[in-house]
């Protein structure tokens, strides 16, 4: 109690900085304010309406408001489930900071590996889980509203419209996080998170002749490039695991493989198409340069994240998150980002991106203590908390609100990952979202197997022949499950049908928004 | 076959109980303590061991991702589908290959290193056979990591060691050869749990009486002809059970192939516990527990019919020797 | 199955009672140095060394900075990062794991010792009607594959309010048939003289005093046996301690605490290496103490 008094007074000298985002939060609040940046939030003036919450506690960033619910007074314990990565110092900031305003209440923040986190949907159905859940953790939100696992956030969080409008447009979505009108997630990051740029070893390019840090390397470029690196001693590129998927697909959606696995417009899988089958001749002309690292089939992505630096490869595809990883973890790695190759100079098509899938968290419906949850989400949800989830974990991973990517300066590299991720990433249509019972086919659809991956590092590793023909059996394959799917969801009762993936407004070059759904 | 039938009938006996010319429910009765004191352990097994076997083969016959209430009657459908599934018989082949080529090697050689390290003239035994234990307890996802630089096509020493040799040319990628992976993969287990049948090994080989060796040598037969004609007659009960178990551990292989290449590549390496582990837990990917669960239970019951073989042929063996010694 | 491989390990324990000359000493324990003793040695060294060498790696990783660990074989450390083991208590939660560990190690050794022992008892020295049901279920369970009963295990703990709690792990790593333990005490026990059981078993009592007080003690190899097996069994134990305790994470155990290494984007191998080293360390030397008793256990020999 004391703690908090002395506190108090600390609000009152608030820096310029908070001053700032207090402003572009409460303008959001107030839904006056659209996409356009930190600098017109803040010259934009708090809106009566906004709810002004007094704050209880400040540390750095991190700011406890007394949102005005009825926390529990006894001592508890309150668990909250995450994956790992950079978030994990914000969310430490903030339940530290939240621990010290109510010291009644202890919060055990679990952050887990990946393969940990798959188990969480296990704990989930045997009726005993974190009171908080990642969104990405093996549980599926449509079977999970379902089931009554997870609890809507409506009747939780405090002015719970005000909180949810703060958002950017096309965050909830329906047959996403919003399910019969109540939406049941509280968004962190940005669905828009580039998961296949270009990592390079600028040495390694420089000594081959090769710079690709403003223009992309072309096809040939690439290939050239990786063979002259390998030449020169070391090898071109590596992936985990083998080439597996995000070669082949993003390559050949730059290319004009609109969708990447699946056209939208026309609603049929893209395997056979000539983007993919040239991506995949790309690679095994490169595979006859001797270009891919030997031994990286049996590597994961961790070993090559950990083994880049070291200089035995140059090239490497994969997501944005890997700039700040090595920027904190190897700070004399001479590292550069930009777009994955196009066929020729200047074409590049943009790449799709599943809307609503940044990461997010659910309430699970068994917590006794939901206003807990309501007190942090309120700020997780916000800008205010998304520029401190920037300001901490200093890491270029798009947070949510867009307004918060710009509060961290960012290296030079770091701002053209962002710049690439903004240009190039689109919000492709959700079946979902058009017709709620389309999730129902998402949960009985199997996975193919062999899948893209397994196909493209079948044919990388010779043990697949004929890669037309891979590629057109995985096509059928691929065509027979969804089918198959449709009709056990139709026979179970759901009113679905393959034009549900047929959207004929479908334009890659633009995010595929609510409005487009009600045009069909 | 019971065990040692005329000591229980002394001790049915002794609990004054004769065998015969009482009804069942009597002879029960004056046992009656031999089934209270089996209680803790059935109770083990059966909640433990049984109870989610059975629960499995009723999954198996579900159309169910493991989660959630949506549990759909499939009936044999799963079954269907598990014989049509190539990957299925792919596993299938390979678990079976993977058990041929890892534990007759893997039994062979622990029983030399056990008749090295359980001769009373060597010193330091305890010490060896610590350091030949010493893979059993290293970690899974430690020996994982390890195993890619030592087998690395790169620099690794595996490679420097047949370059320098001249065994090959040019340096192979023998975990991500699909030509290698396999074998590379068993050489590892036969390395990781070399131990544990090593211990077994040694364990029967405490049953030779020492002196039999001092008369051998005393007769001078060689250390081969010593081992022949004394220590294998007297061990080979012994072999029946250590290959048994060595057998079923090795169909059951798991974690070590799941942490080296996780099955790949394309499929090379993988055996049958991660083919249905990929369906039943398989990240990122809609489970499958119905119908892994069909794949775990098709499985079994041709581990079983392997197994029984191979009690039938303990059984043959002991017959033999009975009349051997009855001769 | 079961009851053939019992068969096996007490007749040739039988056979070796009728030979019974364990108490003649080792004639070398006047042992000198000369060439001849020496060879083995040669032979065996760089053997063990080449055998052991990823272990001696795990080891010095856990006194390696991660880029270290990245370039290669080596053994020697630059600088002797002791840090990493500090680090590796912390993120771990060495401490607080450690002490669930042993609770569910020691609780599941007392468990299983004490229903396996019993088992063992009567089925090695009694007839019932029954018995072969009961070795018939015992024989069926080896062979069931792993991996995916953790299902119903769970919702039967669930059941039974055990979930989140170290007795709801502790029972499951008591649970199962542990036919190779059932095997060895009742292949022991059937091979002890029948002199043995002179009071006449009439009542529960002196039944279980003539098994406690005379019997066990006398098992003292395949006790030492049962140890061990439970020992690395549940010390080593990941995937159910891990489900079982999934919204506790102070009740979790050493091996599952590994996993806090294993990050999205990267694994702390140096932090894990060194984590793994302590938690092998209580493993490692149990077997050194106990692996002469743990020989002789399966052999199922009474020397003294």
């Amino acid at each position: 109690m004391d703690r908090k008094q002395n506190h108090t007074p600390k609000s009152a000298t608030m820096t310029r900085r908070s001053a700032l985002q207090l402003a572009g939060a409460a303008a959001l609040a107030a839904g006056t304010v659209s996409t356009t940046g930190l600098s017109a939030a803040a010259q934009s003036t708090p809106s009566p309406a906004a709810p002004a919450y007094p704050l209880v506690l400040e540390q750095g960033p991190i700011k406890i408001y007394d949102y005005g619910l009825t926390l529990p007074t006894d001592d508890v314990t309150f668990r909250w489930a995450d994956h790992q990565g950079v978030r994990v110092p914000f969310h430490e900031a903030l339940h530290a900071a939240f621990m010290e305003a109510y010291p009644n209440i202890t919060i055990e923040y679990d952050s887990l590996g990946q393969d940990l986190a798959e188990l969480l949907a296990v704990g989930v159905q045997s009726g005993d889980a974190h009171d908080v859940l990642p969104s990405n953790a093996g549980i599926l939100a449509p079977q999970a509203v379902r089931e009554g696992w997870i609890a809507p956030l409506d009747d939780v969080l405090p002015n719970f419209e005000q909180w949810k409008a703060a958002y950017p447009p096309n965050t909830f979505l329906p047959g996403i996080n919003v399910f019969d009108g109540k939406t049941y997630s509280c968004p962190m990051y940005a669905s828009k998170l580039h998961r296949n740029l270009l990592f390079y070893n600028t040495g390694l390019l420089r000594d081959a002749g090769y710079d690709p840090a403003t223009t992309p390397l072309t096809w040939d470029d690439f290939r050239a490039a990786a063979r002259t690196v390998t030449e020169q001693g070391n090898y071109g590129f590596i992936s985990a695991g083998g080439p597996g998927s995000s070669f082949v697909v993003t390559l050949a959606e730059i290319a004009g493989a609109h969708g990447g696995e699946f056209n939208w417009q026309t609603g049929e899988f893209n395997y056979t198409s000539d983007q993919f089958l040239a991506a995949i001749d790309l690679m095994m002309a490169m595979n006859d340069d001797g270009s891919f690292l030997p031994g990286m089939a049996s590597m994961t992505d961790t070993d090559v994240r950990a083994r880049l630096p070291q200089g035995r490869a140059a090239m490497y595809i994969s997501g944005i998150w890997n700039v700040s990883i090595w920027e904190q973890a190897e700070p004399g790695f001479d590292f550069g980002v930009a777009s994955a190759p196009v066929p020729t100079s200047g074409e590049a098509f943009p790449l799709s991106i599943a809307p609503g899938i940044g990461e997010a968290y659910y309430l699970y419906a068994g917590s006794d203590y939901k206003e807990i949850a309501a007190a942090l989400f309120a700020f997780v949800g916000s800008l205010e908390g998304n520029v401190a989830l920037k300001e901490i974990s200093k890491a270029v991973n798009p947070a949510v609100f867009p307004e918060a990517n710009e509060i961290v300066d960012h290296s030079e590299r770091g701002k053209r990952a962002i710049e690439i991720n903004d240009q190039q990433l689109r919000l492709r249509p959700a079946p979902a979202v058009r017709n709620l019972d389309a999730t129902q086919v998402e949960m009985e659809r199997r996975p193919v197997t062999p899948n893209l991956m397994d196909v493209v590092n079948g044919i990388f590793s010779g043990q697949v022949g004929d890669p037309r023909a891979a590629m057109q059996d995985l096509q059928d394959r691929s065509n027979q499950e969804l089918d198959r799917a449709i009709q056990a969801a139709v026979d179970s009762g759901a009113q679905v049908s393959r034009d549900d993936w047929v959207f004929s407004n479908w334009d890659p070059a633009e995010d595929y928004d609510l409005e487009k759904y009600e045009e069909l | 076959m019971s065990i040692g039938t005329a000591d229980r009938a002394q001790s049915l006996v002794r609990a004054g109980s004769p065998p015969s010319g009482k009804s069942l429910w009597q002879r029960m009765w004056s046992v009656r303590w031999c089934y209270l004191f089996m209680l803790p352990s059935l109770i083990l097994t059966v909640a433990f061991t049984l109870y989610p076997t059975v629960m499995s083969w009723y999954f198996s016959l579900l159309d169910w991702s493991g989660f959630g209430s949506d549990r759909d009657w499939a009936g044999f459908a799963n079954y269907r589908e598990v014989v049509r599934d190539d990957l299925f018989w792919n596993a299938y082949v390979r678990s079976f290959l993977f058990t041929l080529a890892g534990a007759p090697i893997k039994i062979g050689l622990a029983l030399v290193v056990a008749l090295v390290l359980n001769d009373a003239s060597l010193r330091f035994r305890s010490f060896y056979r610590t350091l030949f234990f010493l893979p059993v307890v290293t970690s899974s996802a430690i020996i994982g990591i390890v195993m890619t630089f030592i087998f690395s096509p790169l620099d690794g020493p595996v490679n420097m060691v047949l370059l320098q040799l001249g065994f090959i040319d040019i340096p192979v990628d023998f975990l991500g050869d699909p030509d290698t992976a396999l074998w590379t993969v068993v050489a590892v287990y036969i390395w990781k749990w070399f131990g544990v049948t090593m211990i077994y090994w040694l364990a029967a080989l405490q049953v030779v009486p020492r002196e039999l060796y001092e008369a051998a040598r005393i007769d001078g037969a060689n250390r081969w002809n010593m081992h022949r004609s004394i220590t294998l007659p007297l061990i080979v009960p012994f072999a029946l059970v250590i290959v048994l178990i060595t057998v079923v551990s090795a169909l059951n292989i798991f974690g070590l192939v799941q942490t080296m290449t996780g099955g790949g590549p394309f499929f090379a390496t993988e055996v049958m516990e991660l083919y249905i582990y990929r369906n039943a837990f398989g990240a990122g990917e809609v489970p499958r527990l119905g119908y892994a669960s069909a794949a775990a239970v098709f499985f079994g019951i041709t581990v079983f019919a392997v197994s029984l073989l191979q009690g039938w042929g303990l059984k043959k063996a002991n017959t033999a020797r009975a009349q051997m010694k009855t001769q | 199955m079961r009851h053939r491989a019992t068969t096996a390990i007490a007749m040739t324990a039988k056979k070796q009672r009728l030979v019974g000359a364990h108490d003649i000493p080792s004639p070398r324990r006047g042992f000198r140095w000369r060439p001849r003793s020496v060879i083995p040695h040669l032979v065996l060294l760089p053997i063990c060394f080449v055998w052991i060498y990823p272990f001696l790696w795990m080891v010095s990783a856990g006194l390696k900075t991660e880029r270290e660990i990245y370039s290669g074989l080596s053994l020697i450390p630059e600088t002797l990062r002791w840090e990493n083991f500090q680090r590796a208590w912390v993120v771990a939660r060495i401490g607080e794991y450690f002490v669930n560990t042993v609770i569910i190690t020691v609780g599941s050794i007392a468990i299983v010792l004490f229903s396996v022992a019993l088992m063992g008892y009567v089925l090695g020295r009694f007839q019932f009607p029954g018995k072969k049901l009961v070795i018939a279920i015992f024989a069926a369970t080896i062979f069931l594959p792993e991996g995916y009963t953790i299902i119903p295990i769970v919702e039967l703990l669930q059941r039974l309010h055990l979930t989140n709690s170290l007795a709801g792990v502790t029972l499951a790593q008591s649970g199962g048939a542990h036919v190779v333990m059932v095997l060895l005490f009742a292949g022991y026990f059937a091979q002890l003289p029948k002199d043995l059981e002179e009071a006449a078993v009439v009542d529960g009592a002196s039944f279980f005093r003539v098994f406690w007080e005379v019997m066990l003690p006398l098992a003292k190899p395949v006790v030492a046996t049962t140890v061990i097996l439970q020992f690395m069994s549940s010390w080593n134990a990941f995937l159910q301690p891990l489900v079982l305790t999934l919204s506790r994470p102070d009740l979790r155990t050493l091996a599952v605490g590994m996993y806090a290494f294993r990050g999205e984007y990267s694994t702390d191998w140096s932090g894990m290496a060194a984590a793994s080293a302590i938690s092998l360390a209580p493993v490692i030397i149990t077997f050194l103490f106990l692996q002469r008793y743990f020989i002789e256990g399966i052999a199922g020999s009474v020397k003294q």
